[in-house]
């Protein structure tokens, strides 16, 4: 009871974001039932008729579910290797940098594609990218190699994927790393610094464990986003050439709701994928907590 | 700010062993080279927004118009509630900012003490609803029909404003801060508000700037809820407006309604070149204001104020 | 036995007469003097119309009523509308889109019947010319044999798609004075010289005589067009990519392309991100024959006068392909082709049939309202058949002080008026799109194009089966994806020609049958 006296005032605090929570989180809690319904829009959601699991069976028992699934799981891991690690590696760079105008500058700068959207992207992209007149494969032809159809062949869509998306989202990503790395005690460094320690090595044994928390958080977080696709990036720039190592969950739900927005299997879709995300993240935090003490709970 | 001076000190004294200038200009170069990929698509549609409508579609690297034209910006200005969506996308941010944040603090400081009674229940409680989401049509109901919080951004506001990412992300910042300055902070008599406020929260510019970044642009860029809830044309957020103005081509338009809808000599592709001008320079603008927060040494200036 | 049947005749013929019976159509008068409100959304619009806008506070005292119109976003319409009719809020009359959600509104009982006759009470005047415009257009708007709602026509379904080729190109293999390709042999002997004897005289091999949009009319040659539903010879609609020529239109492809006559980045298409009608490949002078785009595209400048200094007036007859040529390839250098004729005789390209998918309903709360339904459909008829109440919806101009009529040149607008905004809501209100009207708003464009065989050889309309059947949102979506993943494995190599059997095969399986057996039920029902 002491601690609940001590603790009183941070009670307190709580109490309006609980209240949001309830209201906005809770109150409308009740839709999730959609998954197992069939919605008549008459009769609302209470009032449809229940139809078990058929919503799902329709997401898991067609054609290409297997694909589909595969592809997603396959590009998110791509996505995460090579993905999750950039943002942070830009971060330290920019860290490193000394000159404070440029690497304002720099920063600035490395964000932009963030505010460009993926239909404007898919189109610039062609242009780069096209094998007759992308900039980019004639610097493959310049080095004697034959043009790549970086858009439309599957031995590449993947890796274009990949590397367009971190492209995109590589200055975004490391705002939140520039953050906490602001927050590394300086005396450290100065520490270090008299101790002798070598770039790498003030790198390695300051810089890195100062955000350390920050870097665990956000791979408990993006392991639990490992299922859901950049769905705007892959709408846009997929192709049927490509459907076979392209086409992931979200596209593929897109696809099949856009003939009538059926709100009954995108929720069991969703459903479905927050699922695999609650165990991601569930075990994630668990390993975490094993090799660090930090984690989401 | 005593933060920004000390800051510059300590990094100038690295400037020591002899490889430095080498790995400097390595660096540099490497930046530079990264930055103009980063800046090539927005210089490509920046250069699009001012191209005459009629070499705009032409395909191929676009370092300057081809033939200068301000078409497209000036149909933008015509366009009625530009400028009041201008206005009503910024309370809007101003409005959501200040919800998030405070429900960002508000949640993330408690859970940040240790023995906090029931803490792992209000933990879970705010974890939970990560994965489960009740959807589109109970959320407007509840706000449309028990609130009834049509055409008020508060129907746009209240029912995002509090992301649980940036609870946990604001939480753990405070868990990495030094327990010491706060129990000093107590001993001299200030109670939780004061120690929040005096102390953790100056602590904490650096997460604080980049979760305000992180929610001033999702406001600003949301759309979705203002077509939902807002039915009053005076009430439309930027994002809307443009839109409006915009009108995504159809395959299904025919010619009659086609006409109609894009009757103007100003070709789409520059429209929409203009229209992401419009929509973004005035955010990307927001970030220098915030990047003085990111400055290393905040915490040791702090400590010796 | 006789007896019998003629009595059971007779109980056929009383029980059908009961069930005409249920239309009580006196009920569907409205008095004039009385007020009605009412929600409308019968139309798409870019923008809401603002509070005290002068047309609509005429048309609400014209015709007594008190009009609540509706925005929904276009690119939203569907999600929008589930949730606000979710919370309750139904429009009195709206606007679907397309097949799909018209068969989904009407399986969720949110749209009142609407049988004929009341049309045919309500609203003679129109009724008669869209039935003379296309006496199918009502199959779109029924629904397991109950009329539903309101067709829109489409004044440009009459044209189809053509394709253009490079007349520059052309004149180099004896093509000249307008002279163009006819048939398929012709077609693929100039496209291999397209390919090989470098037409852009540049030294380069670096043309391709096709990309994406330029195998419409080559699949047309053979009969069908892989996405769209097509009547055989014996009167049963079939699914165009399992149709059997395909397979014959599929191997010249593949033959094609391995010859590189066809742009290996036909995949993502010819438009890269801009307007769906330009075609990118086309302007860089690297492939010279295409079909994208419909006749308005193409059409020559007919663009009234202008202020030349604003650029306000003019009433938008122009072609936008052409005006983005004659930058790039230039005006003179493009000439508007046939779709060839393939071994059979047989000739077509895209087509968007006479009439819309968008449909026009009224919501299940009027089914006991008839004075209102019938205070509606008299707007609707009043503006789509009274060239007066017309003129000032199109115009979005009560006293016509913004335009002025020119014989050859249709509406056009004043001096200092620009076309615009001021037209920006017709739509809404334009509700059935009469084309005949809209041809005396346009006439120049209209006019050109029906003096142009081109547009008039028949194309393959979309709207063959307008409906969506009962079991495609369960299998479309995969069958859809296996058709354009054979079919481009098929052209570029990656699979061999056979490949089309099993594609056939596995497409029936996978619930092609089902959705053929539905299709035709409907088509032969309709």
């Amino acid at each position: 009871m002491a601690s609940v006296r001590k603790h009183k005032l941070h009670l307190i605090m709580l109490i309006p974001v609980l209240v949001q929570f309830i209201i906005f989180k809770y109150g409308p809690l009740y839709g999730i039932l959609l998954a197992f319904k069939k919605y008549r829009i008459l009769k609302g959601i209470m009032g449809s008729p229940w139809v078990g699991m058929e919503n799902f069976q329709r997401l898991f028992t067609s054609y290409d579910f297997k694909t589909v699934f595969a592809n997603t799981v396959i590009i998110a891991c791509y996505k995460f290797v090579f993905g999750f690690p950039a943002p942070i590696i830009l971060a330290l760079m920019i860290n490193e940098l000394r000159f404070p105008r440029f690497k304002r500058v720099t920063q600035t700068i490395s964000y932009l594609p963030h505010f460009i959207s993926w239909v404007i992207l898919t189109g610039i992209f062609m242009e780069v990218l096209s094998p007759s007149r992308g900039p980019v494969n004639a610097l493959i032809r310049l080095m004697g190699g034959k043009p790549i159809y970086f858009l439309g062949s599957p031995r590449y869509f993947r890796s274009t994927l990949v590397v367009t998306g971190i492209w995109q989202g590589i200055g975004w990503g490391s705002i939140i790393y520039l953050a906490a790395l602001g927050g590394v005690n300086e005396e450290l460094y100065d520490a270090a610094r008299v101790d002798g320690c070598g770039r790498w090595k003030r790198i390695w044994h300051v810089t890195l464990p100062g955000i350390l928390p920050t870097v665990t958080i956000m791979l408990i977080l993006a392991v639990g986003s490992l299922v859901e696709d950049n769905f705007d990036q892959i709408f846009n720039l997929l192709n049927p050439a490509v459907y076979s190592v392209g086409d992931v969950l979200g596209t593929y739900i897109y696809r099949q709701g856009i003939t009538n927005t059926d709100f009954s299997y995108s929720t069991a879709a969703e459903l479905f994928r927050n699922i695999i995300s609650l165990v991601l993240v569930v075990s994630a935090n668990f390993i975490s907590k094993r090799v660090n003490e930090y984690g989401l709970w | 700010m005593k933060a920004n001076g000390s800051a510059v000190k300590p990094r100038n004294r690295i400037y020591e062993s002899k490889g430095e200038p080498v790995f400097q200009a390595v660096l540099v170069i490497i930046f530079v080279l990264l930055s103009i990929t980063f800046l090539y698509p927005y210089w490509h549609v920046a250069v699009t927004s001012f191209t005459s409508p009629d070499y705009a579609s032409a395909s191929g690297f676009k370092l300057w118009p081809q033939k200068w034209s301000w078409d497209a910006y000036i149909h933008m200005f015509d366009a009625s509630f530009l400028w009041s969506g201008y206005l009503n996308t910024i309370k809007v941010v101003l409005l959501g900012w200040s919800c998030s944040l405070a429900g960002v603090i508000l949640g993330a400081y408690p859970l940040s003490k240790k023995d906090l009674p029931l803490r792992g229940l209000f933990t879970t409680i705010i974890l939970i609803t990560m994965f489960v989401s009740g959807g589109m049509i109970p959320t407007y109901l509840l706000v449309k029909k028990t609130l009834n919080m049509g055409n008020s951004y508060f129907a746009i506001i209240l029912p995002h404003c509090i992301s649980v990412t940036h609870i946990i992300i604001a939480r753990n910042y405070f868990m990495t801060l030094p327990e010491e300055l706060e129990e000093a902070a107590v001993i001299d008599g200030a109670n939780s508000w004061q120690v929040l406020i005096r102390v953790m929260l100056p602590l904490s510019m650096p997460i604080l700037a980049t979760i305000s970044l992180w929610v001033i642009v999702s406001n600003w860029n949301a759309y979705f809820n203002c077509l939902l809830y807002i039915t009053d044309a005076k009430k439309y957020v930027l994002q809307v407006v443009l839109r409006r103005i915009i009108l995504t081509d159809s395959k299904e338009m025919t010619a009659a309604s086609e006409a109609v809808a894009n009757s103007t000599d100003t070709d789409i592709v520059t429209l929409r070149a203009a229209s992401i001008m419009l929509a973004t320079v005035p955010i990307i603008c927001v970030y220098p204001f915030l990047q003085k927060y990111f400055v290393k040494g905040m915490l040791i200036g702090s400590l010796k104020g | 036995m006789k007896k019998f049947l003629s009595l059971f005749l007779c109980l056929v013929l009383a029980l059908s007469a009961s069930a005409m019976a249920d239309v009580d159509l006196d009920a569907y008068v409205s008095d004039p003097a009385e007020k009605i409100s009412i929600a409308w959304l019968a139309g798409h619009d870019t923008d809401a119309i603002a509070e005290g806008d002068t047309v609509v506070a005429w048309l609400e005292e014209t015709f007594n009523v008190d009009l609540d119109v509706w925005f929904l976003e276009r690119e939203n319409y569907d999600e929008l509308l589930t949730t606000r009719i979710s919370g309750g809020e139904v429009p009195d009359v709206f606007m679907l889109q397309n097949a799909a959600q018209f068969s989904k509104w009407v399986e969720q009982d949110v749209v009142m019947p609407l049988p004929l006759e009341v049309i045919q009470k309500c609203m003679p005047e129109s009724y008669a010319w869209l039935i003379e415009y296309d006496p199918e257009c009502f199959s779109c708007v029924s629904y397991a044999g109950v009329n539903y709602g309101l067709p829109r026509v489409n004044g440009d379904g009459r044209f189809n798609y053509a394709p253009f080729w490079r007349a520059d190109w052309l004149a180099k293999f004896g093509y000249t004075d307008g002279k163009v390709p006819m048939t398929l042999e012709e077609c693929e002997e100039v496209f291999y010289k397209f390919a090989n004897e470098d037409p852009d005289g540049n030294g380069v091999k670096d043309t391709y005589a096709l990309s994406n949009t330029g195998m419409n009319p080559i699949f047309g040659a053979f009969g069908a067009l892989p996405d769209r539903w097509i009547e055989d010879e014996n009167g049963d609609l079939v699914y165009g990519a399992v149709y059997p020529t395909m397979k014959d239109a599929l191997e010249l492809l593949a033959k094609w392309y391995k010859d590189e006559l066809i742009d290996p980045e036909f995949i993502t298409g010819e438009n890269q991100g801009g307007y769906w009608a330009l075609s990118v490949p086309f302007e860089n002078g690297q492939i010279g024959f295409s079909s994208s785009g419909a006749y308005y595209h193409l059409a020559p400048d007919f663009d009234g006068p202008k202020d030349e200094e604003t650029g306000k007036g003019g009433n938008f007859q122009y072609g936008r392909t052409m005006r983005t040529f004659a930058t790039t390839v230039g005006y003179e250098n493009m000439v508007i082709g046939y779709n060839p004729v393939g071994p059979e005789g047989k000739q077509g390209g895209e087509s968007w049939g006479l009439t819309t998918s968008e449909a026009i309903v009224f919501s299940y709360l009027l089914a006991d309202q008839p004075a209102k339904v019938a205070r509606i459909l008299e707007v609707i008829n009043a503006i789509g058949s009274d060239f007066d109440v017309w003129e000032k919806i199109w115009n979005w101009d009560l006293e016509s002080d913004q335009y002025d009529y020119d014989e050859l040149l249709g509406f056009v607008a004043k001096e200092g008026h620009e076309r615009a905004d001021e037209g920006s809501h017709t739509n809404m209100f334009n509700t059935l799109q009469n084309p005949y009207f809209a041809m005396k708003a346009k006439p120049a464009q209209y006019n050109w194009a029906m003096e142009m065989p081109q547009f008039q050889t028949g194309g393959y309309p979309n709207t063959k089966l307008p409906i969506t059947t009962e079991s495609m949102p369960n299998v479309w979506t995969s069958m859809e994806t296996l058709r354009l993943t054979t079919y481009i494995g098929i052209i570029t190599g990656e699979a061999p020609v056979d490949a089309f059997d099993t594609f056939v095969e596995n497409w029936y399986a996978m619930g092609g049958t089902t959705v053929t057996e539905e299709a035709n039920a409907w088509y032969h029902n309709r």
